[in-house]
């Protein structure tokens, strides 16, 4: 047994030791979790590792746990601590031989005196000058420098992380879109196209990006765009006539042309010759007025004149008009259903590129943080209210108060990014059709007399951007208006012909189908 | 006596010797290292640095038997250790210079080998044999060679056996200016310094049996054996330059030197225990004689001293056993 200076000497250097040891061992145990850290957290930057960061905390918890249980589990010996004191405060190796000198049985004279002149030495002796318990300057600045790596990879967002959170913001936006083709598909009135619609949602629910959806929708779109029947505007206008003239100067009794008809038949027997000569001549007069918008139509009705005013029985041909006012409502209502139809995908394919519209204008703000406010003035689509005459297109004009410095001109009142666009569009319009004859007149290209020059400014937007133009042409006077329901067929065959000849993109074709289809239902 | 009365004594003849040797303080103080250890010494330099001197002012102040052997080319074996003569009817042996406590062996490499060898026996067993009787030589017994530089004309080099057994070589460098004024003025005046007597053989003894009870703890000893190891080219993890440059590495002697001397070190500045600094501060003294070099040594200029130097600075201190 050492004597009592030298034990507490050497007691109080091996807790010293043990501390200066706990120090450097972890803060070499931080560093190199940083370190590791910091490699974990670049591989992160380049591919998607949502657990980077708890993994380098965690690391970094285990590397202190291990360093201080090693550290404090290989705590030098006596020797050791009574070896560094020697080197440390210049013992010349006296505290280490007395140490051992201790332990041995016997002492001969030199030995005695040598702890004798130990234990004088240790008397009372500071630590001072033992050392540091700090971490060596170079070791901290190495874990310093680690831990810097790791924060400067930790707190920028990771562009793994943005791409991935970006998709997750596109699968959500198709997936809405989905979900509303799914919801067209459920309303749909016939199997065949909530199959189709269906069958889109699911294309959709694949599509890897944004413009792959939109691009999908467009082919949909154009499938749609071919099972259109171009007549069944001109057929439900038609129907719409019959029975709003069948209202005016009915037949029989009823509230429509089928009831009348059908009155008509059961009762034919027991009309008077002017009575059934009046409803002949009624009939007579719908078949020609049907004649171009349903000739099939128009070749029962003036069938069933011809039999109601002859002395024979009508029946077959009020059955056959029947018939075919039957087929033709059907064929009007798989229009409408094909319209419902495009009208669900257009209104998916316009909330995607909305979508992408906002994107491409939240990048373009980062992109131009620091070029300072800029202000700008757009042309936007102005959604009026009100009633109006005829169909109205207003020029916006609003602020576009952005961020992005760049004025975007987007008329929608949200945008990507930090600036707002709050662009108020100012117009007149009518959207909502009413279908009062006194009031919804329409020009008769057939009776109008020549006039001075008309100049007419128009823009409209699709998805794909923005489109102004003017047209312009001859003015008319003396305007000939008559109920537009008796010239939109013609209105409408006339367009879609144009369309079929000129060169127009898809997207405004369907405008073009989609607005004679509104005015039609 | 006392570990003070020992430094005292040191001191004291250290000081007396320096009445008459300048400077050279290393040099006194490691022949004195090498006599309390009782080994022997081998002093190499040029002709005419002292070191004959030295040893003879050594001589003169210990009050001990002293004995001087000129060697020379012609110097038999028993002119050392003494022959058989016949006397008064019958042989009687005739002890040679080499029965003294101190010995001087000056310029031993212009002796043949077999004249060389003639010590070998008396340095290392303490005894001489002749005609099938053992002599015993006295207690304390040293012997302080010298030779000139190995590649002067008409020497031979010691073999490395004999090397072995000195316990330390000391160069004996150049004096300085100063102290070659200072030699000057003591040789070339009036007066001749007298050296006095101030110890005899039973306190040489005492003094030599005190340097062997110094403790030494085992890390030191382990360093010690740590440092001869590194000297050796074949062993696992030798240096570059021990590889490159010594074809022969230091035997456990080397070891034993280097604990000796750094425990009589430790003595002589007044500590009762060896450090690692007395057995580092001994290592060139203890193991440069004991380096056999290549010759790659000899065309690069490499000394033993050299690879030491490497030997210490990669070996920088010593470990705790545990």
């Amino acid at each position: 047994m050492p004597p009592e200076p030298i034990r507490l000497l050497i007691s109080a250097a091996r807790r010293r030791m043990v501390m200066a040891r706990v120090l450097q061992w972890s803060v070499a145990a931080i560093g190199a979790a940083a370190a590791a850290g910091a490699l974990l957290l670049g591989l992160a930057r380049r591919q998607v590792l949502p657990w980077a960061e708890e993994a380098v905390v965690v690391i970094a918890l285990v590397a202190v746990v291990v360093a201080v249980v090693a550290s404090v589990l290989s705590r030098p010996s006596d020797s050791a601590a009574a070896l560094a004191v020697d080197q440390r405060l210049g013992g010349k190796d006296q505290l280490s031989t007395t140490l051992e000198l201790s332990r041995r049985a016997t002492h001969n004279e030199l030995d005695e005196r040598q702890i004798r002149r130990s234990a004088a030495w240790a008397e009372g002796r500071s630590l001072e000058g033992f050392g540091s318990i700090l971490p060596r300057g170079k070791l901290v600045a190495l874990a310093l420098l680690a831990i810097g790596a790791s924060l400067l990879l930790a707190i920028p967002r990771s562009p793994a992380d943005a791409r991935q959170e970006e998709r997750a913001e596109i699968a959500a936006i198709v997936d809405a879109a989905a979900d509303d083709l799914e919801a067209a598909a459920a309303e749909a009135e016939t199997e065949e196209m909530a199959d189709e619609l269906r069958w889109a949602a699911e294309e959709l629910r694949r599509a890897e990006s944004l413009d792959d959806a939109i691009r999908q929708l467009g082919e949909t779109r154009q499938q749609l765009a071919e099972q259109d029947d171009p007549q069944a505007l001109a057929l439900k206008t038609a129907l719409g006539g019959l029975d709003e003239r069948l209202r005016q100067d009915p037949i029989a009794a009823g509230d429509d042309a089928v009831s009348q008809l059908s009155q008509l038949r059961e009762t034919a027997d027991s009309l008077s010759a002017e009575q059934r000569d009046a409803a002949a001549a009624t009939l007579e007069e719908l078949a020609g007025q049907l004649d171009a918008a349903a000739p099939d139509l128009a070749g029962a009705l003036a069938g069933a004149a011809e039999a109601v005013s002859s002395e024979g029985d009508p029946s077959a041909a009020l059955d056959r008009v029947l018939d075919e006012l039957e087929a033709a409502g059907e064929r009007v209502a798989s229009a409408e259903d094909l319209a419902d139809a495009r009208s669900a995908v257009r209104s998916a394919q316009e909330e995607l590129g909305e979508a992408r519209e906002q994107r491409e204008a939240g990048d373009g703000e980062g992109q131009g943080q620091g070029q300072g406010q800029g202000q700008g003035q757009g042309q936007g689509q102005g959604q009026g209210q009100g009633q109006g005459q005829g169909q109205g297109q207003g020029q916006g004009q609003g602020g576009g108060g952005g961020g992005s410095g760049t004025g975007a001109d987007n008329p929608n009142p949200v945008s990507g990014g930090t600036g707002s666009n709050n662009n108020l569009g100012l117009g007149q319009g009518d959207d909502d059709i009413v279908r009062d004859p006194e009031r919804g007149q329409i020009l008769d290209p057939a009776g109008y007399e020549q006039g001075e020059e008309e100049r007419v400014d128009f823009s409209t937007s699709d998805p794909t951007g923005e489109v102004q133009g003017r047209t312009t042409g001859d003015g008319l006077r003396n305007v000939p208006l008559v109920p537009y329901t008796e010239r939109i067929a013609e209105y409408q065959s006339q367009a879609l012909d144009a369309l079929d000849r000129m060169s127009v993109p898809g997207s405004l074709q369907d405008i073009v189908r989609d607005y004679f289809t509104e005015l039609g239902s | 006596m006392t570990p003070e009365e020992f430094a005292g004594q040191v001191d004291a003849i250290e000081r007396e010797i320096a009445e008459v040797i300048v400077g050279q303080t290393e040099l006194v103080r490691a022949v004195m290292l090498g006599l309390l250890c009782e080994g022997h010494v081998l002093l190499e330099g040029v002709p005419g640095l002292g070191k004959t001197l030295l040893l003879r002012t050594l001589g003169e102040a210990l009050s001990v038997a002293f004995g001087r052997v000129q060697f020379t080319p012609d110097l038999m074996p028993a002119d050392i250790v003494g022959t058989n003569v016949l006397r008064e009817g019958g042989f009687r042996f005739h002890e040679g210079p080499v029965f003294a406590n101190v010995v001087l062996a000056d310029e031993i490499n212009r002796a043949t080998p077999k004249t060389q060898s003639a010590l070998l026996e008396a340095m290392q067993e303490r005894r001489v044999t002749l005609g099938g009787t053992s002599h015993d030589l006295p207690r304390p017994f040293f012997v302080m060679a010298t030779q000139n530089p190995l590649e002067m004309e008409g020497t031979y080099p010691l073999p490395e056996a004999q090397l072995d057994r000195f316990l330390f070589k000391v160069m004996v460098p150049f004096p300085s200016t100063d102290d070659m004024v200072e030699i000057l003025q003591r040789t070339t005046g009036e007066a001749t310094p007298v050296v006095s007597s101030l110890a005899g053989v039973d306190e040489l003894l005492a003094m030599v049996e005190m340097v062997r009870r110094v403790p030494a703890a085992t890390h030191l000893l382990r360093h010690a054996a740590t440092l001869v190891a590194a000297t050796h080219p074949e062993r696992e993890g030798a240096l570059d330059g021990v590889r490159q440059y010594v074809r022969y590495g230091a035997s456990p002697r080397g070891a034993q030197a280097m604990v000796l001397g750094g425990k009589a070190l430790a003595l002589v500045e007044g500590r009762l225990n060896l450090s690692g600094d007395d057995v580092r501060t001994v290592a060139a003294l203890a193991l440069r004689h004991r380096l056999v070099l290549g010759y790659e040594a000899v065309a690069d200029g490499v000394t033993s001293d050299d690879v030491i130097e490497e030997i210490l600075a990669a070996h920088p201190a010593p470990l705790p056993e545990d």
